[in-house]
């Protein structure tokens, strides 16, 4: 092709992307005529169009920093066991090099902390701490940490090579990720995430340049460098924090994957890692970061303010299933985000298998999946089930902390070091309380009912005794419980009264022996309607938008819809692809709020069975 | 060697005239001041935007011309240099990175081909076979990807619409990626 050929095939591309993809070929057959090899060449451009839209935006600053960096002096040098062969990177502590553990013979990345660093006590401490913090995690998703070690007061970290792409030069080749490959990566980083918490570690710098992929797409976590053990109280994370603020007038992390916590320099803890991973899984989606400005200044302010684009808007479908996660995983309030990696692990494998549900049916469409095809791992129970089980968790808490803050205070003081305490000391914990139950009117004895208990002193693995009307008495086991681990105000239940109506007792043990007094309640025929017990969130913050809200409750039968009544008495209606997730006893619906005020909305079976009206607040 | 704004800005001014021997003065010059800036984020090593491209060149021609320029065509010939200057500095580094790595695993399957150092040095041999075919285009893509310019700073640097520069840049890169794709199954 020549310079003028050019001109006309580079027109025509113009043209073509101005127009609907659809009515592309017949324009450029019209234009091209009898010039095929116009047309092939146009086409054969025109094929990379979504590839091109996102491409070439910026070069990762690892790479950015590494061409500046000075050339270093310890390449074809030895660190203890290690021959340094050449430079992978340039981080904020130090550089790291590819290295060859020589009694091994085996390639390892060797992490080096800048030697100016090591004269200060604090980034010493830093950099140690890392390796102490990461060293005894073992995970398929992250790292693994060889060795540690000092040789010429050369501080260095060993660990794990992988010859391959980080996310963030995947991103910077193809623009963003296919739905479901991202989905797959952020399952691998939340099961990461769910492991390092649980050893007490909270990584702080989640984002694309800290996951690398094997060849075989498996993703890893990189870089614990301002990863901080948890095991401590959190005065002296405050008093870390503000050192490092006032000392150093850096915060650490980085501001458009910081979460609001975290960007306020408050006190953080897992959850802040969970909003960092949500960040980047909108990310590997859309192409963007949900919360952007044009300095590191404004990226924080965006994360304190804005709401993020909802995502179906970057996306042809709308998938209530991942509106759900992402709103879950971007909120500003930990309290009402996701509690804990696991929780959002499920979710993301239960969207996985949404996704791999529709490609299946699509039967064999195109070839969609460019990632990874590995199957999220194995939980217990149908899909259904589990998506209900840890919803249900969640809604707990979140809703506890919504309706019942001092409770929430109760039961932080009575958490962990509570236990603790009256554990090393033989001593009881004080007996569990029932306050009040959802839903507080007379429950259905036919099908699974759910039901959410609210009190105080609620210990982990405590037995629930149900007392029937006829006084007999049964106690409740396995999925029939709900309760997220340390939560002490609220847990969940699901129960099927067999069709027997009168008063039910409910009497809670704790695993020390206390128990609680009884609560009763009654039960009577409510069949063949369906029933709203609760909802989340209960609260909406703001009008004017589009809102995923999860409808918990029983009876719900397949095409249930909802009717809402808006302030100004005009109802409307939530059909088809605006309720998602649909069991027996939950559902999702996509709503639309207008104005501000009370809406009332009531689930209604094709059958013609309707529920009670259910309140929700628009702010 | 050090020089004034003024002195800077005349040199620009020649190398845009098309004196070559004002480019050799000015390329080391700007490359050691975008050395020296990145040397000064990374010690600094302020977490988040460091070490992009746009705010180094912008850095770069704040401290060398600063709000001394007398026209806006100071600022357009500078953000070409140091566009150019970008380049070189990282594609040498990526040829040398690529290098090394083929040193190193002589014994070995050949390095993965898209990985950032080869994608880089891939994308520049493509770029010079697209300058042949369209030479504004290319410019645009070394400004906007290696340079860090906005589509309205590459306008002004370039002297052309807005609205070329973003023609350019949407055909530049559907060309691009097709010849990258190219290379990468060929490897």
């Amino acid at each position: 092709m020549n310079a003028d050929n050019w001109q006309r095939v580079k027109e025509l591309c113009l043209a073509a992307l101005e127009r609907a993809p659809h009515e592309r070929e017949v324009y450029l057959r019209e234009e091209c005529r009898e010039d095929l090899s116009l047309f092939t060449e146009v086409e054969s451009l025109l094929a990379f169009e979504i590839q091109a839209e996102d491409a070439l935006k910026e070069l990762p600053r690892e790479f950015i920093a590494a061409a500046f960096a000075s050339h270093s002096s310890l390449i074809g040098t030895r660190l203890g066991n290690y021959e340094v062969h050449s430079l992978l990177g340039r981080g904020g502590m130090g550089e790291v090099y590819l290295a060859e553990d020589t009694a091994l013979a085996r390639k390892v990345a060797l992490k080096v902390l800048h030697q100016e660093l090591t004269r200060d006590e604090q980034p010493l401490q830093r950099f140690k701490q890392e390796a102490r913090a990461a060293s005894g995690l073992k995970h398929p998703n992250i790292i693994t940490i060889y060795s540690v070690g000092q040789e010429d007061g050369i501080y260095f970290i060993a660990t794990e090579y992988v010859n391959g792409l980080t996310l963030r030069q995947r991103l910077l080749i193809s623009g963003r990720l296919e739905l479901k490959a991202a989905v797959d990566v952020a399952t691998q980083i939340a099961s990461a995430l769910g492991a390092a918490h649980n050893a007490g570690i909270v990584h702080r710098d989640v984002k694309p340049e800290n996951i690398i992929f094997e060849p075989d797409g498996t993703a890893k976590l990189l870089d614990f460098g301002i990863a901080k053990l948890t095991e401590n109280l959190s005065s002296e994370n405050v008093a870390a924090t503000e050192f490092l603020k006032t000392e150093q007038g850096v915060i650490l992390g980085t501001p458009a994957y910081m979460s609001p916590e975290q960007a306020r320099h408050q006190p953080l803890d897992h959850r802040s890692d969970l909003f960092s991973l949500g960040v980047v899984f909108y990310e590997m989606i859309t192409g963007k970061v949900p919360f952007s400005g044009r300095t590191p200044y404004d990226q924080q302010a965006a994360v304190l303010v804005n709401e993020p684009t909802p995502i179906h808007q970057h996306l042809d479908d709308f998938l209530p299933e991942l509106q759900w996660v992402m709103s879950k995983a971007l909120t500003k309030e930990p309290e009402r985000r996701y509690q804990t990696a696991t929780d959002l692990l499920i979710d993301l494998q239960m969207l996985y298998e949404r996704l791999q549900s529709t490609e299946n049916a699509k039967s064999d469409s195109t070839n969609l999946v460019t990632g990874p095809n590995r199957k999220p791992p194995v939980a217990r129970g149908t899909a259904s089930e589990r998506w209900w089980l840890k919803k249900t968790q969640r809604t707990f808490a979140a809703i506890a902390l919504l309706v019942l803050p001092g409770i929430l205070v109760a039961a932080m003081l009575l958490t962990k070091p509570g236990r603790r305490l009256a554990g090393a000391f033989g001593l009881l914990g004080p007996p569990p309380v029932i306050e009040s139950i959802v839903p507080n009117r007379p429950i259905d004895v036919i099908g699974n009912q759910p039901i959410k208990v609210y009190g105080r002193y609620f210990q982990d693995e405590l037995t629930v005794k149900v007392g029937f009307p006829n006084g007999g008495s049964g106690e409740l086991s396995g999925d029939q419980i709900q309760k997220e681990k340390g939560e002490t105000a609220t847990f969940n239940i699901l129960i099927d009264l067999n069709g027997n109506p009168g008063t039910y007792t409910f009497q809670l043990l704790n695993p020390d022996g206390q128990v609680s007094p009884p609560f009763t309640f009654e039960a009577r025929h409510e069949t063949q309607r369906p029933s709203i017990n609760w909802i989340e969130p209960a609260v909406v913050k703001k009008s004017g938008g589009e809102q995923v809200i999860a409808v918990y409750g029983s009876n719900f039968q397949q095409g249930v819809w909802v009717e809402v009544i808006q302030p100004n008495g005009e109802t409307s209606e939530l059909r088809d692809r605006q309720i998602a997730n649909r069991t027996a006893n939950s559902f999702l619906g996509l709503f639309f709020f207008y104005v501000p005020g009370k809406h009332s909305i009531r689930a209604v079976n094709p059958n013609g069975g309707k529920s009670e009206y259910y309140d929700i607040l628009v702010q | 060697m050090t020089f004034t704004p003024n002195e800077i800005t005349r040199l620009l001014n020649a190398w845009a005239d098309g004196h070559d021997s004002a480019g050799e003065e000015l390329f080391p010059l700007i490359q050691r001041e975008l050395h020296s800036i990145a040397k000064e984020h990374m010690r600094r090593q302020q977490p988040g935007h460091v070490l992009q491209t746009t705010a180094l060149v912008n850095e770069a021609y704040m401290k060398l011309i600063g709000g001394r320029a007398k026209s806006w065509k100071d600022r357009r010939h500078f953000f070409a240099v140091a566009s150019i200057a970008m380049r070189h500095i990282l594609v040498d580094f990526a040829r040398r990175d690529v290098q090394s790595e083929r040193d190193l695993a002589l014994d070995e399957a050949p390095a993965i081909p898209d990985e950032p150092s080869s994608l880089l040095v891939a994308l520049d041999e493509a770029l010079r076979a697209f300058a042949k075919l369209d030479p504004r285009a290319a410019k645009v893509v070394e400004h906007r990807f290696f340079g860090g310019l906005s589509i309205k700073e590459t306008a002004e640097a370039l002297k052309v619409s807005p609205a070329t520069v973003s023609n350019d840049w949407k055909a530049a890169r559907l060309w691009l990626m097709r010849e990258l794709n190219r290379h990468n199954d060929e490897c």
